[in-house]
């Protein structure tokens, strides 16, 4: 036994960490509360903390989702990855979550071996993200908005609170990216490697390591784009959206079940979007980013359907 | 990240910065008042030097706020909001001397008739130029109440309009010389345009303050 088919795992890791990390501090790179690099460090460390410390309830989930050997898992990890990958390249904030359950359901529907209720519980989990980070998102700024209204302080007293928030926010978000998502990345290597000593642990940690990797290398595209794309954000709404989508993707990690930080950035900042009268939201864009998480799992359920045919 | 004693730093500077400008302000009017009362040419030039001295220690303080501003992690917003009244507020202290400059360049007749006109104009003046620095003071403080402050800039601002209209209707109606009517027409804009300078950063308090509004 080697450890090759772990490469579909660093692919998709790379691919994850370059689109998510976005999530977490791209509202703050783009709004030039942190530089790049300083963003990137900070996640990576954070990233990798969350999937060692809480990443292991949701890699269980993935591998009681269809069954898998060390083929079949190579193969849904390079289809997943490569519909990451081509969605990176349009700049669309996808879900990574999306991208690996559609792989594995494609494997799963392949070789009939499909859990139809795991995959119907996660389904409801992705509808449920952007709406639970909607509210979430309103709830947040109103609460600090009633904070920064009715609190005597300076604007540099302000701007420190929100810029320090923003930071702190931030890597609570790479943490609680590291904790549910990691299990994109080697969840379905789960029980994969016992005979060479690998747990659950080990993967966790290989996980976090590998979306580091795409977070170091390959993430500032997407962050400009979320910080961007959807509605131009000032630092306080920065905050709320970073807050919210880290609040809901953590009681998902706790749930233990994988979902999209694309979708609870976007659920957050629709959210503040409603409250302030959404002149700000780019309607166009939302428009293309909701077909894209229709078409991402789509694309990689075929990519690895035709993967199963043609190399298990 | 911007600690607390780096914050304290730039706010103490920043609060010697609207104390100097105030300073300069106030010997620009005590000038004007010595003057008119006893038209001393030596005196003046004194008076002239105080001010001189204030506004080059004005400018000293914004250039190194200004690199302070730059080289401390600050928050972009702030830092261009900071550097955008810094630079306003300065060109009042710029202002202030060269009207007190021109009284003595400009060899400026003063008749008594106007005496009390033109040291009421440089008293509001001064006035609006104290509420604007009180806005400035109000963002480091509570930042919602710098409003109220900046509404007070407008209303003197108007008062000091008026005083200006009724000045110059004045002057061109009394029996002063030709071009002595247009010296004192200019240095009365100048005094003037203190104040409305003074409205312009007021503006821009307003703005510094709507941009943090919820």
């Amino acid at each position: 036994m080697s450890l090759l088919p772990l490469s579909g795992g660093v692919f998709m890791g790379w691919a994850l960490g370059a689109l998510d990390s976005a999530n977490v501090f791209g509202t703050a790179v783009a709004s030039r509360v942190i530089s790049f690099r300083k963003a990137t460090l900070l996640c990576s460390v954070m990233v990798i903390l969350g999937a060692v410390l809480q990443g292991e309830a949701g890699m269980h989930t993935y591998r009681d989702l269809a069954e898998q050997n060390l083929r079949t898992v190579l193969v849904a990890s390079v289809a997943a990855g490569l519909a990451v990958t081509f969605m990176i390249l349009k700049a669309l904030p996808i879900s990574a979550s999306q991208s690996m359950v559609g792989a594995i359901a494609g494997i799963g529907l392949a070789s009939d071996t499909v859990n139809w209720s795991g995959l119907t519980t996660i389904l409801i989990c992705w509808v449920a993200t952007p709406i639970g980070s909607l509210l979430i998102g309103m709830v947040v700024y109103k609460l600090l908005s009633l904070f920064f209204t009715r609190v005597p302080m300076g604007i540099l007293t302000r701007d420190q609170l929100i810029w320090g928030g923003l930071v702190v926010v931030g890597c609570y978000g790479a943490y609680t990216l590291g904790a549910n998502n990691v299990a994109n990345v080697t969840g379905i290597y789960s029980g994969q490697f016992t005979a060479l000593g690998l747990t659950d642990l080990h993967l966790a940690l290989l996980g976090g390591l590998f979306i580091s990797f795409g977070t170091l290398t390959y993430s500032k595209k997407m962050m400009i784009a979320v910080g961007t794309g959807i509605m131009r954000l000032d630092a306080l709404m920065s905050l709320v959206a970073v807050t919210s989508m880290a609040i809901t993707v953590h009681i998902f990690a706790i749930v233990g079940i994988p979902v999209s930080t694309s979708h609870a950035l976007v659920g957050a900042i629709c959210g503040i979007g409603f409250l302030t009268g959404g002149s700000g939201l780019k309607l166009e864009r939302i428009r293309t980013i909701s077909l894209a998480w229709l078409f991402t799992p789509l694309l990689s359920l075929i990519l690895s359907s035709a993967g199963y045919a043609i190399f298990c | 990240m911007l600690f607390q004693s780096q914050k304290r730093k730039i706010q103490d500077d920043l609060s010697e910065f609207r104390q100097t400008v105030a300073a300069c302000v106030k010997r620009m009017r005590e000038a004007i008042e010595m003057y008119c009362e006893t038209s001393d040419r030596e005196k003046l030039k004194e008076d002239i030097k105080d001010v001189s001295r204030l506004e080059g220690r004005a400018d000293d303080i914004r250039r190194e706020l200004e690199i302070m501003l730059y080289s401390k992690s600050l928050y972009p917003e702030s830092r261009g909001d900071l550097l955008g009244l810094l630079e306003s507020t300065d060109r009042i202290a710029n202002r202030a001397e060269s009207t007190a400059t021109m009284l003595r360049t400009h060899h400026i007749d003063i008749p008594p008739e106007f005496h009390e006109q033109i040291k009421e104009l440089a008293k509001i003046s001064e006035r609006c130029v104290l509420a604007m620095l009180e806005s400035q003071e109000q963002l480091f403080t509570d930042f919602r109440l710098a409003v109220e402050a900046v509404g007070r800039v407008n209303e003197l601002e108007s008062v000091a309009d008026k005083i200006e209209t009724d000045l110059i209707e004045s002057i061109f109606s009394s029996e002063t010389k030709g071009y002595k009517k247009l010296l004192l027409r200019e240095f009365v804009e100048r005094v003037v345009s203190i104040s409305d300078h003074a409205e312009n950063v007021g503006d821009r308090v307003r703005i510094v303050v709507a941009k943090r509004g919820i």
